[in-house]
């Protein structure tokens, strides 16, 4: 039950939501103050929210929307030149991935082939990380986004090796690297990763102190008007996604009886998840020659994909929403 | 070590990996300029990082030229330089065909040993200009920068260690010498912009950029540069031309100490320093007014001449020009042009002194060698030496040469010899004419010889003839030769007044008389015997016994030759040396000399045939015995048992009372 185009769509899909938004001019006040103050102490945010809830997918639309515009207006990329090809070549925001057990110098690697540099993980840790400072520098690189955080080694500094006191995670060699990066000016940094590495990087009292703000992404809360405003323009916005996308002829009435909560049950207020439920459902409706997503197609995908996934051990469309779905919803 | 690129059809390389940041070549830059600065341009440490991002394998050649050579596809791909593999080609020196050693230096062949490929030199007002290395700085020629006229820097100015091509804190920066930087980070320290260098003043500047822009990518157009040269240079590429002023420099600087016959070039990176501006400005010079200017050069070096080992000739003159000429690294034409300037050059100064040459260089023949004075006027080495040392004629030698050639002045020679360019030796008018050298001054006295008065060649008792007078009386003899077949029992001359046994006697005044009145008929004999006397023949032996003894006496003063006397005593010349051995004759004995000789002694020889003549036949062994037995013992014994000398008042008696 898979469909190669309807994967590929939805990765190229992109639904601007409020919190996106938001998301992105905390962004851009980052860049600002690069620009600003280029020599100047500089500032970090932190984005940390379970898996699938969009995070990876803000800083994307970020490079390929604001990013690319500012870059193909200042005349250095072509405007006919493909967007993604202009957010792969471009090094204003970095977006680096970190491997698993992150340590210092593998860090400093995955920045460096983020910069495509041939040797990025040849010589020592300080070499790459003098590399890491002149390609940032000479490129003019304005925001760093250190993505899955959680991967980092969470070894502690010799510096540090005094008993911790309970409750409190004291810094890793890594996070002080990070936080000389943001002492020396180098580059604003956006720590984005899931709930669990917040500890990582708020526990270092330091760090903290310069994160000028924690990025709301937490799952949507369908007791909370705000929050469920949010998510029906979400799925209202899928459904023309998938017409305009060509996935279906016809709009997909995502919003139709209860099937926004069922979404948000099975999703558990995750935009991500949820794409990836519809997405599950437009494959079924492809399958079955459908016109559009509907309901009928979101059962079939709970069934087939969200309960062997383990997201949901029922079926609510066949069913009825339970009532503790209910009121997580 | 070396990184080297696979050939087609091996096992592939890793692909080429892009550098972050592009390179960006500039004009007069070489590959291995282009591949540093890239290095320092994405913060590696080392220019390997980007051979090895360029997928070229490490094979032990540290040189980055050896290593790009036959990659820049590869390098292309890595510098980032979309179509620059043709750029890289062309800054990459590729080797000559056909000129092993030299290589392509943007287009222009170069030898590669004036390329320094493993250090490189910066010129620090340059690198302030324009943060960028040239390939011009690596050519050892150079100890300057073409363009700002300053010294180049070679050395770091604290650590005093020579940069290389190798590593880099970027291009203006010691490799060596490290500091940190505000970040932490390692960086370089010695920044060579801090380090002026004192620029060239010389007074030919122009000649001077003319050497440098000969292979300076950054020239000015090179047609301008053919357009002032003289049509013989013209002809040939900027390359040679360059290795011409460079041979030229090597010559105009080789010291007086170089003993080899080849040029003196440098062939460390120490003795490159003899190509100061001031030595490639005059080199260069040479090429913009050829060809006064290769005179000019020519009359430098020869003004060296005197400290130059040596002793005459155009290699003590022009030693290093000629050196060049035969330099194995000019092609043949240059080397054949210089041997023709050098030609012209002899000739040229060949009035200016006399000093020793060669024929071929000398102006005139004033002055000739002994050897050659030797062959020209027929006389001995050691005679002319000896009229040399006594000042008889003028002579020139080389101070201080032990074996130098002695110059005589030719025209004092010919006056002093003129005897023996127009005359002839007794010795040799007598094999002439097959008559006694002792006989010669009698016919001159008769009037049939011209004698000529002695000179300061002529040895005591040595005679000159005026070889027409012996020309003359020859053509005279043979004109009277009869024709016709010669009569039976005819004897030569010569043989015939032999066998009349009169050599104490000197027949020929009247032999020659007769033959040339008509008296006397001769015949010629042909044969391989050319004297006169010896190739005419008379009827018999009874033609010429008109004479008596008393009718021509030799004189007693006329030297004979041991030959001569060997004839007069009846005896061998080798009983003659050995009677000069003993004492009993002198060396140079005269007719008297011989008389006295013959009036006291004689030989075993002599007394046998006046034993024969009074009827007692005995063997000639036999007589020595006999004599003993008498009593009668030799005066002396030469060499063997045989060579006796006797008394002959004693052997007379012997001979009286042997024959009773």
């Amino acid at each position: 039950m898979v469909d190669g185009r309807v994967e590929a769509e939805f990765l190229k899909m992109c639904i601007p939501h409020p919190r996106m938004s938001h998301a992105h001019r905390i962004y851009d006040n980052l860049r600002q103050m690069k620009v600003l103050a280029p020599n100047k102490p500089q500032r970090c945010a932190c984005l940390f929210a379970p898996t699938h809830s969009g995070k990876s997918k803000t800083v994307e639309a970020y490079i390929e929307t604001q990013i690319v515009d500012e870059l193909i207006a200042e005349g250095m990329f072509s405007a006919e030149m493909d967007r993604s090809e202009i957010a792969r070549l471009q090094r204003r925001a970095l977006h680096v991935t970190l491997d698993s057990k992150a340590t210092t110098k593998s860090c400093y690697s995955d920045i460096l082939r983020e910069f495509n540099d041939p040797h990025a993980s040849q010589g020592t840790a300080t070499s790459l990380l003098a590399r890491v400072y002149h390609h940032m520098r000479k490129h003019a690189t304005q925001i760093l986004f250190l993505d899955e955080i959680q991967h980092m080694d969470h070894r502690q500094t010799e510096k540090d090796s005094k008993p911790k006191r309970a409750g409190v995670c004291e810094s890793t060699a890594v996070t002080d690297t990070l936080k000389t990066m943001l002492i020396r000016g180098l580059v604003p940094i956006v720590f984005i990763g899931i709930d669990e590495a917040e500890s990582m990087i708020l526990g270092d009292q330091q760090l903290a102190a310069r994160c000028i703000t924690k990025i709301d992404f937490r799952q949507l809360r369908n007791d909370v008007p705000e929050d469920l405003e949010i998510f029906l323009d979400y799925l209202g916005m899928l459904g023309i996604k998938l017409m305009q996308h060509g996935l279906v002829k016809e709009i997909s009435d995502l919003l139709e009886k209860n099937l926004p909560a069922v979404i948000h049950a099975v999703a558990s207020g995750r935009l991500g998840m949820a794409s990836r439920l519809v997405a599950a459902a437009c494959t079924i409706a492809r399958e079955r020659k459908a016109t559009s997503v509907m309901a009928e197609h979101v059962s079939a995908a709970i069934e087939e994909w969200a309960i062997p996934m383990g997201l949901i051990d029922y079926n609510p469309l066949a069913q009825g929403l339970h009532g503790f779905e209910r009121r997580a919803a | 070590m070396t990184y080297v690129d696979r050939p087609q059809g091996q096992s592939a390389s890793p692909p080429a990996m892009p550098l972050v940041f592009p390179a960006v070549p500039v004009p007069g830059q070489s590959i291995a300029e282009v591949i540093l600065e890239a290095a320092a341009g994405n913060c590696y440490r080392g220019a390997g990082h980007v051979i090895s991002a360029a997928g070229i394998e490490y094979m032990g050649d540290p040189s980055l030229f050896a290593r790009a050579r036959g990659s820049e596809d590869r390098l292309a791909t890595t510098l980032r330089l979309p179509d620059g593999a043709d750029l890289l080609r062309a800054i990459t020196p590729y080797p000559v065909a056909g000129r092993p050693g030299w290589s392509q230096f943007f287009g222009v062949p170069l030898r590669n040993l004036h390329r320094d490929m493993k250090h490189r030199r910066v010129s620090p007002r340059s690198l302030g200009q324009s943060l960028h290395l040239k390939a011009i700085w690596s050519v050892k020629i150079f100890s300057f920068d073409p363009l700002t006229k300053e010294f180049l820097l070679d050395r770091c100015p604290e650590c005093g260690r020579r940069p290389t091509y190798l590593r880099t804190y970027g291009a203006q920066y010691c490799e060596f010498c490290v500091d940190t930087d505000e970040d932490g980070f390692p960086c370089g320290k010695v920044d060579f912009r801090d380090f002026p260098q004192p620029l060239v003043e010389i007074d030919d500047m122009e000649a001077l950029d003319f050497a440098s822009d000969l292979i300076n990518p950054e020239r000015r157009d090179v047609q301008q540069l053919y357009g002032r040269l003289h049509p013989d240079l013209a002809e040939f590429d900027a390359g040679d031309l360059f290795e011409l002023t460079v041979a030229t420099a090597c010559a105009l600087t080789t010291s007086a100490s170089w003993k080899s016959t080849t040029l003196d070039r440098p062939s460390r990176q120490e003795e490159y320093v003899r190509f100061t501006p001031e030595v490639l400005s005059r080199a260069a010079r040479m090429l913009l007014d050829w060809p006064e200017g290769f005179h000019r050069i020519a009359a430098e070096v020869r003004e060296g001449a005197t400290i130059r080992g040596g002793h005459f000739g155009v290699r003590k003159e022009l030693g290093p020009l000629v050196a060049l000429s035969m330099d194995a690294n000019l092609v043949p034409e240059i080397q054949r042009l210089v041997k023709r300037r050098i030609r012209l050059d002899m000739s040229r100064t060949s009035s200016v002194a006399p000093i020793v040459r060669r024929a071929e260089h000398r102006h005139s023949s004033d002055f000739i060698p002994i050897q050659q004075a030797a062959q020209e006027y027929g006389l001995s080495r050691r005679k002319i030496s000896r009229l040399a040392k006594q000042g008889l004629i003028p002579s020139i030698r080389v101070s201080d040469a032990a074996k130098a050639p002695v110059l005589v002045d030719s025209r004092q020679l010919a006056e002093i010899v003129g005897s023996r360019i127009l005359g002839m030796p007794s010795q040799s008018v007598a094999v002439e004419l097959g008559i006694p050298r002792a006989c010669l001054s009698s016919l001159a006295d008769a009037g049939y010889l011209i004698r000529l008065a002695p000179g300061p060649l002529s040895k005591p008792g040595g005679e000159f003839y005026l070889k027409d007078s012996v020309d003359a009386l020859r053509r005279r003899c043979e004109m009277m030769a009869s024709d016709g077949p010669r009569p039976d029992g005819w004897v030569r001359i010569t043989k015939g007044v032999n066998r009349l046994g009169q050599a104490n006697a000197n027949p020929w005044p009247r032999i020659v008389e007769r033959i040339l009145a008509g008296d006397l008929q001769i015949w010629r004999v042909e044969g391989r015997l050319t004297a006169l006397m010896t190739s005419y023949a008379v009827k018999d032996v009874h033609e010429l016994a008109f004479m008596d003894s008393s009718d021509g006496r030799i004189d007693d003063d006329v030297v004979f030759t041991q030959a001569e006397a060997a004839g007069f005593l009846k005896t061998t010349s080798v009983k003659v040396n050995g009677l000069i051995r003993l004492g009993l004759l002198s060396a140079q004995p005269t007719a008297s000399d011989l008389r006295e000789f013959a009036r006291i002694f004689v030989l075993t020889a002599e007394i046998t045939d006046q034993l024969a003549s009074r009827g007692r036949q005995l063997r000639w062994r036999d007589v020595p015995s006999l004599l003993r037995a008498s009593g009668v013992e030799p005066v002396a014994t030469m060499d063997g048992r045989l060579g006796l000398v006797w008394r002959r008042a004693e052997v007379a008696d012997f001979i009286e009372r042997a024959t009773e």
